[in-house]
């Protein structure tokens, strides 16, 4: 068999799902730990070695295989990067596979035309893998862009780094759940966990394999990170723009304007874009959306789009306030720094007698204004001071505006 | 008929306690390279591939309840056709089986020595109306 065992060139296999077996399993779909997805033919014994092909293939080909709308024969023919992996495992030795070009195949090792798997829509995931290795306790994605035909083999960098971006950026907005006022900005710890690892760039197509920083506790237990992909996924599930629009409603500002930065920033790709997400339980989720469907979407989000604006109460110090330049800096309990502008009536009462002691602890109500910068199509936050009270024994001090 | 004792190799709980006695009552077949039949062909993957043992399946011999079973088998790993030049057939009579994939009629059988079982078996081949004699 060769599953379980490493193979040079591919990594560790974990069977996924069994089509054929006798005297153990000889046609499967498997996954590399590197994240590859394969379709295991058993190609026969040579003495006492055994011989298998394995053929590359996105999750949504094989999708379509297992329910027989691919010909098994297709999988090895029209091999995603148009060749497949021998693999002979023998007693001796470090198994390696070697790519042989699908135009190499011998006759014999190729399934008669009309061969093809009658597998359930329904795709179960097996315990194995939810009980598996450390890799299989993390939440696992994995992005592909497909770009239109005329460049089916090249996609620009810019695209690829910008979805990711946006995709980064809204699963910690998910994370941070409806409202995340009472943090002001996500925790240190929700920070960790909700970012994305960019695994291993799968050969062969524009894929990523991401991977969450944060682990399982338990097996089949989900994580934060599974809850805010959920959530996502959730929403990059809808069929159409209406329910999309509607369900935002209920996920907070900042996650709202977050997916809808991210959308847009597949319609300019112009890709048809696939998300397949496996939870730390083994379950598989799988969603497609066409260019033309993100383009939709894209434009009904755009209307919709209020901006993301948050308003915390916040408990630190006030450093510095500068009542003629209408600028603040703020540090809080957990020392995030909040440098911004003053409200202009916040600013006209401090001109008129309202005044803050230079550095005091002050309850301070700050907005929090999303912006995405155009030219590097980073994110980035402005601070409007609304209001501050001080907490100091001692209260309000008259005097002192002024930076430090 | 109860089965004698097991192997000492065989895992704990292994044959499963719902595999039953075939009793002279399942025809199936296999795939094997020999005719007629031989020891060679009839070798569970337990005493092959040392990785295996602790799984009871592999303690087992593969068979299949019809010939459009194994004829599928073979429309979707051609090499097997190579690999099995035969379809041998045999009423069984010994051991336990369970049909462990109702939809695909792969039947694992567990015997005590796999090494006899090949007399058992006939060649009948996919073009013989599957009702050789055994």
């Amino acid at each position: 068999m060769i599953d379980g065992i490493e193979i040079s060139g591919l990594g560790r296999l974990t069977i996924y799902e069994v089509y054929e077996e006798f005297d153990g399993p000889r046609l499967f779909a498997c996954r590399s730990d590197g994240g590859r997805w394969f379709i295991a033919f058993w190609a026969g014994q040579i003495e006492a070695s055994a011989r298998w092909l394995l053929a590359p293939m996105t999750i949504q080909r094989w999708s379509k295989l297992r329910i027989g709308q691919i010909p098994l024969r297709k999988a090895l023919t029209e091999a995603d990067g148009g060749h497949v992996w021998e693999v002979v495992v023998s007693d001796a030795g470090v198994p390696s596979a070697t790519a042989v070009p699908v135009n190499e195949l011998e006759e014999e090792d190729l399934p008669t035309k009309d061969a093809a798997l009658d597998e359930s829509p329904v795709l179960v995931a097996p315990g194995s893998l939810a009980a598996g290795s450390v890799s299989s306790r993390r939440d696992e994605l994995i992005f592909s862009l497909d770009m239109p035909p005329e460049h089916p083999h090249a996609i620009e960098c810019e695209y690829l780094g910008s979805s990711l971006l946006r995709f980064q950026s809204a699963i910690r907005a998910f994370g941070a759940g409806p409202s995340s006022s009472a943090y002001g900005r996500l925790a240190r710890r929700a920070e960790r966990g909700f970012t994305l690892l960019a695994q291993v760039p799968l050969a062969g197509s524009f894929e990523v394999h991401l991977v969450s920083q944060e682990t399982s506790g338990l097996v089949n237990s989900p994580t934060p990170t599974s809850c805010a992909i959920d959530a996502f996924m959730k929403l990059w599930s809808f069929a159409t723009s209406d329910e999309v629009v509607a369900a935002l409603h209920g996920v907070g500002p900042k996650a709202a304007v977050r997916f809808s930065w991210f959308i847009e920033s597949l319609a300019k790709a112009k890709a048809n874009v696939t998300i397949q997400w496996l939870s730390t339980s083994g379950g598989l989720t799988m969603r497609a959306r066409s260019a033309l469907s993100l383009s939709d979407l894209s434009y009904v989000l755009a209307k919709e789009e209020k901006g993301a604006v948050e308003r915390y109460s916040l408990i630190g110090t006030m450093v510095g306030l500068d009542v003629k330049s209408s600028r603040f800096h703020f540090i809080d309990e957990k020392d995030h720094s909040y440098r911004g502008v003053i409200d202009v009536r916040l600013a006209q009462e401090a001109s008129t007698g309202k005044s803050v002691r230079i550095p005091s602890s002050v309850q301070a109500t700050i907005e929090e204004h999303l912006v995405l910068t155009m030219a590097t199509g980073e994110e980035s936050a402005d601070y409007v001071l609304i209001d501050v009270v001080t907490t100091d024994k001692e209260g309000a001090q008259p005097n002192s505006s002024g930076e430090r | 008929m109860p089965v004698r004792s097991w192997p000492d190799d065989f895992p704990p709980a292994c044959p499963p306690e719902d595999a039953t006695p075939p009793n002279g009552q399942v025809r199936a077949y296999r795939g094997v390279h020999n005719n007629p039949p031989s020891a060679t062909d009839f070798v569970p993957l337990a005493r092959s591939n040392p990785e295996k043992r602790g799984d009871c399946q592999a303690y087992g011999l593969s068979l299949f309840a019809s010939l459009e079973d194994i004829e599928r088998v073979r429309g979707r790993l051609r090499r097997t056709e190579t690999y099995w030049e035969h379809i041998a057939m045999a009423t069984l009579t010994e051991g336990v089986s369970k049909l462990t994939n109702i939809k695909r009629g792969h039947i694992t059988w567990w015997v005590l020595d796999p090494s006899q079982v090949h007399v058992s078996f006939a060649v009948v081949d996919s073009d013989e109306d599957g009702k050789g004699s055994s």
